[in-house]
């Protein structure tokens, strides 16, 4: 490779099948172990990771989507739950509204799961290189069309993004109205979203005819440009991945057989 | 020694599911180290010629077609348009959405892994068709962070790695600010000053004046004239009659040869305009 | 004049149109929810590039372009259990997909056939889902809202999940099939017949 790739981080030098397997890992304990001391561990583990690594730019947006959730969840769970029964101890109460304890339980079964492991893949998988992504794919047996196909889906997002940001600030200069009531916003809609759609598709045929001249057709066993560079940390990380996930799956199944009790519970 | 890289024979093609016949019995043979600009109004067939050459039409991308196109000897009607990239390369307008890699290196890389190179030759390659097309310094950009003049060289780049013997440009520089298209121009002449054999479809006919050696003029379908460009861009009532502009210097020219005659040697560069223009000034004085 | 023939639509090309047509899909899809959310609109607007694909190219494709875009959506994210929500995505692309196959997708009477065969498949399959990802309610505000007030008059929360979708997908797959009918009527001719279908003359 005539470019070296920035690996100055422990983060960005995992090769992306370790971090694959941490993110299994992630997923089924987070899952299956229901303990929020660990969820708050992953939650804190991982806000420390975003600001080391530089990504809390896109961070932001997740923020909002974190904090309505957390408005939605408690304020509709928290009074609301299907678990609720008559006579429940009331927690608080806001503007006239009973905060039950059992709703509080609800929400936090769910909210300590999504966001857990929203923060940690997020930063887990903004730090995943794509092209390496696809080296990883390829060499793992996944036939070259399918990986194609899956990485593009990266590339057209950031194309069509960018077409879509010089469509809206053109609008804009034209005189369509972006903010103003709902009616108002719901027409800005249109406007924005037909050029982009329309430009994606007429480009279609030529695309495809570039492609087809570029040999994406052509029979021959394709070869990889890229290589992964051994690192050190591969190896356990992607070790201790997959016993999480193995323990996190057992716990549970034991859990489920009344084989043992549920020794990791709720503060509440 | 003019060796025929590509010989049209009697072609014909029409679009699958429309009856209108795109490109009618074509007969032309362009031989290896020429430079040939295609010009025509539009819808005269220009890409569908250009994607005939190249095997796409109708071999991968259907439609009817009639007569024969033979690239480096073999008849595409035999290969069915396979092993044509060999030879033939080809970049279109529109760059920015052929790309499919996330940085400059790999895109220039990628028609190579496609064909199966081996990971040396794909780096030496890389760096080859990078230092021809001034990409040396951008390994690592995303091909979408480039200017325009700079997007068409990557394209360019990235068949060039293929190392075809013919390079096709379907009005590459149609998009482009001026500083991208001389950018492109510069790159084009420097390839064909290297050998290689240059087909471009442009609507800019001053730079064609000026970089191409044979012109082919097509209208609705049809060969008007395949000549020198100095022939074809001096014969102004042809080129005016099927929709084609003149350069401006040629123009100029032609009008003031009505006043003054007997002078040789229209222009059709601004370097011949100088000498001729240069010429008569003097006359001018005389005629009163 | 004597002419041979290359049929178009079994040509080399189709698979090359799969491999491109799938990320456009995807990409569409993210794009209308970033719209929507930068314009604070409370439907979901993330269907609309599954209902193109699936007219163009036909069913399995455009429930491929769907799925595709859950799972990459949930990859950027991070919310990898949003990835189930495929499931309604597919249902969007194999009944748009085959209605257009059957040369089903060409007056506004299709397109509102459509609207109402994809919400409700929708809001059946998304009820539930919502119910193991997030415990009932949604990502998106304005469906949220609707079960708070469906709650508040003592719906309960199950089937607040199901009622409020309805509403709220009708809009949204309504907006998103027209946009695909309007782009798709005016496709040249030999991008119709990708989705196997049969162009009448």
């Amino acid at each position: 490779m005539l470019q070296e790739r920035d690996y100055s981080t422990v983060l960005r030098s995992l090769s992306p099948a370790a971090k694959l397997w941490l993110a299994m890992g992630l997923i089924f304990s987070l899952i299956f172990l229901k303990n929020t001391y660990y969820a708050f561990a992953v939650i804190a583990i991982s806000i420390v990771t975003i600001i080391r690594e530089k990504q809390t730019g896109l961070f932001k947006l997740l923020m909002v989507t974190i904090v309505i959730l957390f408005i939605s969840m408690y304020g509709i769970y928290g009074t609301m739950a299907p678990n609720i029964m008559e006579g429940d101890p009331v927690a608080f109460r806001i503007f006239n509204l009973n905060f039950y304890t059992t709703g509080i339980a609800y929400a936090n079964r769910y909210y300590l799961r999504v966001v857990p492991l929203m923060c940690a893949l997020f930063t887990i998988f903004l730090s995943i290189d794509i092209t390496d992504l696809s080296v990883t794919m390829c060499k793992a047996g996944i036939p070259y069309k399918y990986v194609f196909t899956f990485v593009d889906s990266f590339q057209v997002i950031t194309l069509l993004r960018k077409e879509m940001e010089q469509i809206r600030d053109a609008q804009r200069a034209r005189g369509l109205n972006t903010e103003g009531n709902l009616i108002q916003r719901f027409k800005a809609f249109v406007p924005i979203i037909v050029p982009v759609v329309a430009n994606s598709i007429i480009k279609i045929q030529d695309q495809a005819i570039a492609m087809e001249t570029k040999g994406f057709n052509s029979e021959c066993k394709k070869t990889l440009y890229r290589e992964i560079p051994a690192y050190k940390w591969n190896v356990p990380v992607a070790a201790f991945g997959i016993a999480l996930a193995v323990f996190s799956i057992t716990y549970r199944i034991l859990v489920a057989l009344k084989v043992i009790e549920p020794f990791i519970s709720n503060i509440i | 020694m003019a060796n025929p890289i590509i010989e049209v024979k009697n072609y014909s093609y029409k679009y699958d599911g429309s009856d209108v016949i795109v490109l009618k019995d074509l007969s032309f043979t362009i031989n290896e180290g020429d430079f040939v600009g295609i010009v025509g109004c539009n819808k005269a067939g220009k890409s569908t010629l250009c994607k005939s050459l190249v095997g796409i039409l109708p071999f991968v991308a259907g439609g009817s077609w009639s007569g024969e196109i033979i690239v480096d000897g073999k008849s595409l009607n035999e290969t069915r348009g396979s092993g044509v990239t060999d030879v033939i390369g080809i970049v279109f307008q529109d760059a920015e959405s052929q790309f499919t890699q996330q940085t400059v290196e790999d895109e220039i890389a990628f028609a190579m892994c496609n064909f199966g190179y081996s990971r040396e030759l794909m780096i030496e390659r890389v760096k080859f068709a990078a230092e021809a097309c001034g990409l040396s310094s951008m390994y690592d950009r995303s091909p979408y962070h480039l200017s325009g003049g700079q997007q068409q060289r990557l394209a360019v780049a990235s068949i060039l790695a293929l190392q075809p013997r013919v390079i096709i440009l379907d009005e590459s520089t149609s998009q482009l600010d001026p500083i991208g298209r001389d950018e492109v121009f510069r790159l084009v002449r420097e390839l064909h000053r290297q050998g290689k054999t240059i087909i471009m479809v442009d609507h800019n006919i001053e730079m064609l004046a000026e970089y191409a050696d044979k012109i082919l003029v097509l209208h609705e379908g049809e060969l008007v004239a395949y000549d020198e460009s100095h022939k074809v861009f001096t014969n102004k009532e042809l080129l005016n009659r099927h929709s084609v502009r003149v350069p401006q210097v040629t123009d100029a020219a032609l009008g003031l040869k009505e006043t003054y005659t007997g002078n040789s040697g229209t222009p059709i560069t601004l370097k011949e305009a100088e000498e001729y223009f240069a010429g008569l000034k003097g006359r001018g004085d005389q005629h009163e | 004049m004597n002419m041979n023939t290359v049929d178009s639509a079994k040509g080399r090309l189709k698979g090359t149109y799969i491999a491109i047509m799938i990320p456009i899909g995807v990409a569409i899809n993210y794009i209308g929810g970033i719209i929507a959310s930068s314009l604070s609109l409370p439907i979901y607007l993330d269907s609309i590039g599954t209902v193109i694909v699936a007219a163009i190219m036909g069913p399995w494709v455009g429930a491929a372009s769907g799925a595709l875009y859950n799972i990459v959506s949930s990859l950027i994210s991070g919310n990898i259990m949003a990835s189930m929500f495929a499931i309604c995505n597919i249902g969007s692309g194999l009944i748009v997909g085959y209605m257009a196959r059957k040369n089903h997708f060409k007056s506004i009477t299709d397109v509102i056939v459509a609207t109402v065969l994809v919400a409700l498949w929708n809001a059946i399959t998304g009820a539930p889902i919502a119910m193991v990802v997030y415990g009932g309610i949604d990502g998106n505000a304005g469906t949220n809202l609707m079960i708070a007030g469906l709650n508040a008059i003592g719906t309960d929360l199950a089937n607040a999940a199901f009622l409020a979708r309805i509403p709220v997908n009708l809009v949204d797959k309504g907006i998103a099939s027209v946009i695909a009918w309007i782009v798709y009527k005016r496709l040249p001719d030999h991008l119709k017949t990708l989705n196997g279908s049969t162009i009448e003359k």
